[in-house]
């Protein structure tokens, strides 16, 4: 109820015990709903052989409690299951989450210091040529299909602007320990200048177009608070005090009016996740993405339910801790709020 | 009043032009503005305190913007200190800013809710000395550019000279013709020395710690604590921040400060706390005020000269005492009736001069208080009176072709009690046209 370091630990303390009931009830739901829709093994695993197949009956012809509860046991022990043919979940997500984080926090990183600054020149000339062009790029880029805008850029801009297109670096593996699994830290740790730059190569496009694709929803929030903000007192105050124009905008207008991006970009940080799955299937970039098209039999796999079920959870883990820091930024960006 | 005005403005017009409609599009019509100040002249003399009154919509809140320079003026002119400020943009005009101040009315809406007392009230001096160190660096730049435009503008003078002479050298002999042809090449050729430019010292950058120091300083002259530095806005009560508002103001040590309705949104103990600081302040410091209100007792307490403004344009001023005791202007008399008043044998009574206030889009010729005026003639209605002095009382300015008949009469007959609704009042007695 407060404003101190201790206020913020309890706050963020309580909302990550929010979060036990909130993954328990989405495990319940993913593992029940998958589950129950193997009725018959041989048409999930149609080119199976006799020992899958029979590994797949002993798995599935239980009652569907008992599979959840060996299941529930089994990951509270830490082991988050394996596909049907044996091949453990945990080591894929382990890759695969940094490797999407990567991604989002790269675009999320374009959505701000592009798609604000768009905002604020559209606030500033609203009505307009200035806000009317800027209208015209977001909007483009709302309403561009992900696959669409996905595969322009691998076969259009790739070639025309000499970026790579497809997965983290030219050559895998790299020759050094993949610590993070983020491929241009995990390169910067292993002090590889070259495959740094390598890496940030291949980051640009998928999270070029990621930002594009989304960047509409920050430009038009700061773009709608900004006008709410420009017509105060104290915006003409700042102005009256000497101050120029760019540091009236930035520091004082866009400040103020930066709550509703906050929370929209929270909201849209916790889609993005879940959102990359195209775009990594594109770009051949190995995150939880890719991962998860696999494991619901995309591409003509072999369904992975174990699979399924952990990235239903991680990506509910990642919207609630998105929002979770956009509650917190509330707090740095306004001193009257209290974390509570 | 021998001393030069501080500001002086001369016909000051600001119009806020509207979007056209498609059916004006389709017709032709041109574009339609709201003319919020129209044609006003004022001046302010350094330490002196005008009161600007007049209705809501009356466009006192602009012209103060317009003095303050937060509005471009759409035509007339503005002196500041004998100097024309409207030259002055961009970067000079931020370097000019410490010269006058607002307070604005609404003490929460002014203040910046994410910053500090010591940031919002020390941003003025920051932002001051980031403008003092340009205008320093650029300053043999903008000496060059002050020269050039001054050699423009004499060559134009030249050529124009020139021009209209040119009928009567036709007259002249051939060799006196191209003689002055000569001189007048020389004379264009000619230009004045390029001025010397000493390198003017850059101020020091400014230090967080002095500029806390500076707001320490300045925060007991508006009477808040001085350890309240760290304190957020929303902290205070409405007087507290208005007192902020008046320190952030002040830091700068500003020539000329406009009091935007400074005490309309406070309650009236801490309405007159805070006047009594302003009258306080005036008289340490020799500051002038601009006070925009409707308040006219608060006017009554403060301001020296006081003008009435009616639809944009000033339809009276004058010394305070002068135009409150004995308003001349219909409409000043109207509003100064309006005034509630705290006795009995004057209550239930009512306003005699209705309807609200006409629209600012393109009005008509003549009289703006016209459709109300309840002295109005035909004339009133075809031509605009100009503000002239009353012979009859020297140094009382008034815009009304009738002011010397309606002189005399009494505000308060501009009232009807509910009691004796109908019967004649003293206005009929005006003398018929």
């Amino acid at each position: 109820m407060g404003r101190s370091p201790t206020d913020l630990a309890i706050f963020i303390g309580k909302r990550l015990l929010q979060l036990i009931p909130v993954l328990l009830g989405i495990i319940i739901l993913t593992f029940v709903f998958t589950h129950l829709s193997v009725a018959n093994c041989s048409i999930w695993y149609p080119h199976a052989g006799k020992t899958t197949l029979a590994l797949c009956q002993a798995q599935f012809s239980k009652p569907i409690w008992v599979q959840f509860w060996t299941y529930f046991v089994n990951l509270l022990h830490g082991n988050w299951g394996a596909s049907v043919t044996g091949v453990p979940v945990y080591p894929a997500i382990a890759a695969g989450v940094p490797a999407t984080l990567e991604l989002v926090i790269a675009s999320l990183f374009l959505m701000i210091v592009i798609g604000i600054p768009l905002g604020v020149m559209a606030a500033q000339t609203a009505g307009r040529w200035g806000d009317h062009l800027v209208r015209i790029f977001y909007l483009t880029g709302w309403a561009t299909p992900t696959y669409l805008g996905a595969v322009i850029a691998a076969i259009f801009l790739a070639p025309y602007f000499g970026l790579p297109s497809h997965g983290e670096y030219t050559y895998t593996p790299p020759p050094f320990h993949q610590w993070t699994h983020m491929s241009v830290v995990d390169a910067l740790l292993a002090g590889n200048l070259p495959w740094t730059w390598d890496a940030f190569k291949h980051l640009i496009l998928p999270a070029s177009v990621l930002a594009f694709i989304n960047m509409g929803i920050a430009t038009r929030m700061t773009r709608s608070s900004m006008l709410e903000v420009l017509p105060l007192d104290y915006v003409k105050s700042a102005r009256m005090k000497g101050l120029s124009e760019f540091w009236v905008m930035y520091k004082h207008a866009l400040r103020n009016s930066l709550i509703t991006t906050t929370t929209v970009l929270g909201v849209t940080a916790g889609g993005l996740l879940a959102g990359t799955v195209v775009i990594e299937e594109v770009f051949g970039w190995p995150g939880i993405g890719a991962y998860a098209y696999t494991a619901i039999g995309g591409g003509g796999a072999a369904p992975n339910f174990d699979g399924a079920v952990a990235v239903v959870a991680v990506f509910a883990v990642g919207v609630v801790i998105a929002n979770l820091i956009a509650d917190i930024l509330y707090g740095v960006l306004d001193p009257r709020v209290e974390w509570r | 009043m021998s001393a030069p005005p501080l500001v002086e403005a001369v016909d000051l017009e600001k119009r806020f032009p509207l979007t056209r409609t498609i059916t004006e599009v389709v017709r032709g019509q041109s574009r339609r503005s709201i003319h919020a100040v129209d044609g006003v002249s004022i001046s302010i003399l350094p330490g002196e305190t005008v009161g600007l009154i007049g209705e809501s919509g009356s466009g006192k809140t602009t012209l103060g913007w317009v003095v303050a320079r937060l509005h471009d003026p759409t035509g007339g002119t503005l002196k500041f200190g004998g100097e024309d400020i409207l030259d002055i943009t961009g970067d000079d005009l931020r370097h000019w800013r410490h010269n006058v101040q607002i307070v604005f009315q609404d003490p929460v809406g002014s203040l910046d809710p994410r910053l500090k007392v010591w940031q919002i009230v020390g941003e003025p001096l920051r932002a001051q000395n980031v403008a003092d160190r340009d205008w320093a660096r650029h300053a043999p730049s903008r000496l060059l550019r002050k020269y050039r435009a001054r050699l423009r503008k004499r060559r134009q003078k030249l050529r124009e000279e020139w021009k209209k002479g040119a009928a009567a050298r036709r007259k002249l002999p051939v060799e006196e013709r191209r003689r002055l042809e000569q001189e007048y090449q020389r004379a264009l050729r000619e230009r004045p020395p390029l001025p010397v430019v000493a390198k003017q010292p850059v101020p020091k950058k400014l230090r967080r710690a002095e500029v806390r120091e500076r707001v320490r300083d300045t925060l007991p002259t508006v009477g808040l604590p001085p350890d309240c530095l760290d304190q957020y806005p929303h902290e205070f009560s409405g007087g507290g921040r208005q007192r902020l508002s008046l320190a952030r103001a002040l830091i700068v040590n500003p020539k000329l400060v406009v009091l935007d309705e400074p005490t309309s949104a406070l309650d009236v103990a801490v309405q007159a706390q805070i006047l009594n600081r302003l009258v306080e302040l005036q008289r340490e410091r020799g500051l002038a005020y601009l006070l925009i209100t409707h308040n006219v007792a608060a006017v009554r307490y403060v301001a020296d000269r006081v003008a009435v403004m009616y639809l944009g344009r000033v339809v009276e001023v004058g010394d305070v005492h002068g135009v409150l005791e004995r308003p001349i202007h219909p409409y000043t008399k109207a509003l100064l009736a309006a005034v509630p008043v705290a006795d009995a044998s004057r209550r239930r009574t009512r306003f005699r001069i209705g309807g609200d206030i006409p629209s600012l889009v393109d009005p008509p010729p003549g009289c703006r208080f016209a459709p109300r005026c309840p002295f109005v003639i035909d004339r009133c209605r075809a031509e605009y009176p100009a503000l002239r002095e009353i012979p009859a009382v020297p140094g009382h300015l008034v815009s009304c072709h009738r002011a010397e008949e309606v002189l005399d009469i009494a505000p308060s007959s501009l009232l009807t009690t509910d009691e004796g609704a109908g019967a004649p009042s003293t206005a009929a007695s005006a003398p018929a046209p």
